[in-house]
């Protein structure tokens, strides 16, 4: 089992995150089936009320996942990302964006 | 947050979907489930509780099927109607104007016959002849004998249009009797069946198909439907397609999907500037 791929479906299945994440990792959408499956056999997450939620099990393995990936220590923020400028583009920020102090 | 994302839970109802229709052992199997990712991944959770639940009625017959549709659909042939026949013509259903082109009423054509001859208690001592072009029943020295019939041959028939411009064609030569004028398929839509039926044309057709919202939803929930998908079909540049061709709501997938399938299912669609193909594209095109 990749253990970067398990420890980014435990994040997912315990933050309700977009299973595309997965995909973006690299892996195919059909192998995500069986990490899922694999993971549900491990116990580490559980179907309850028409919902797949990690248990006690998966969130310590993840505690465990977290520790030994350093490079999640830090997370990107995805959320602030912006799309690429062309190399042409002219860039002319607003003042009030300047911060020159 | 949560119900924004394309999460774990919306991915495993699709994947039981997948499951309990066995698609998963569909040649392609791979590239539509990642498209129904990826639509799903498009889509509010509003059209997205639409799409998965149109989708767990959705038909996707692989030609392996065909072998065994097509047997089914000429066992519906009732056995008083071959009792005094020589010959059964086989005649692809195409528009006229279609008539030079490879449809897949052609494929359905060479599979039938060849079913037909194997199926001996039902059809022995009959002959079968296929007529490659619809416009040869034009032709004034095409002539029926009696005890001849002529079955028009296609895998689906949608709204009808195309079924009704082939009978035209057959009925303007004027030794072709209508009694003597058959419609055989693998699928259709009740449509066709009403256009059918009307003109008392008979009908081997083996599944029927309803319109997947109109004929499905009441009222209030039909409206609601309706308005959703009228929200997600704004994402499709090509007009003219709006709930599958002449609005037919069509939920089904051939060797091909018929355009009268909901366009969403199909065709390019654009979300945030980005372009993305339907989980069952029916264009070769590069996006």
């Amino acid at each position: 089992m990749n253990e970067r791929y398990l420890q980014i479906l435990l994040q997912l299945v315990k933050n309700r995150g977009n299973i595309l994440r997965l995909v973006n990792a690299g892996l195919e959408h059909i192998k995500i089936a069986e990490l899922i499956a694999w993971a549900g056999k491990e116990n580490l997450i559980i179907k309850k009320n028409n919902s797949i939620q990690i248990t006690p099990k998966g969130k310590e393995r993840l505690k465990e996942l977290n520790r030994i990936n350093k490079s999640n220590w830090i997370k990107p923020e995805d959320k602030s990302r912006i799309e690429q400028i062309d190399i042409n583009a002219i860039f002319v920020p607003r003042k009030d964006e300047l911060d020159l102090d | 947050m949560s119900d924004e994302n394309f999460n774990i839970d919306v991915y495993g109802r699709l994947y039981k979907i997948f499951n309990e229709k066995r698609w998963h052992q569909n040649i392609n199997n791979h590239e539509v489930f990642a498209g129904f990712c990826t639509l799903l991944n498009n889509l509010n959770p509003k059209q997205r509780e639409l799409i998965l639940d149109l989708t767990e009625r959705y038909l996707w017959i692989p030609s392996s099927d065909y072998e065994r549709l097509i047997f089914e659909s000429l066992e519906l042939v009732e056995e008083d109607k071959l009792k005094d026949c020589k010959t059964i013509f086989f005649v692809p259903t195409v528009r006229p104007e279609h008539d030079d082109d490879v449809k897949s009423a052609h494929s359905i054509l060479y599979l039938m016959k060849g079913f037909a001859s194997l199926n001996r208690r039902k059809f022995s001592k009959i002959k079968f002849d296929i007529v490659l072009k619809l416009s040869e029943l034009k032709d004034e020295n095409f002539k029926v004998n009696e005890g001849d019939l002529i079955f028009l041959v296609d895998d689906f028939l949608g709204s009808g249009e195309t079924i009704k411009a082939a009978l035209e064609v057959v009925f303007s030569n004027r030794s072709i009797h209508r009694n003597i004028v058959n419609v055989i398929s693998i699928a259709a839509q009740s449509d066709a069946i009403k256009f059918l039926t009307e003109f008392k044309i008979p009908y081997y057709i083996k599944i029927i198909r309803e319109k997947g919202i109109s004929d499905y939803y009441s009222s209030p929930e039909l409206e609601k439907n309706v308005e959703t998908m009228q929200s997600i079909e704004k994402m499709i540049p090509e007009k003219g397609f709006q709930f599958g061709y002449d609005g037919s709501e069509a939920l089904i997938t051939m060797t091909r999907t018929p355009d009268n399938t909901f366009p969403i299912f199909w065709n390019t669609y654009k979300n945030n500037k980005k372009k993305f193909r339907g989980p069952f594209p029916r264009y070769n095109s590069t996006i």
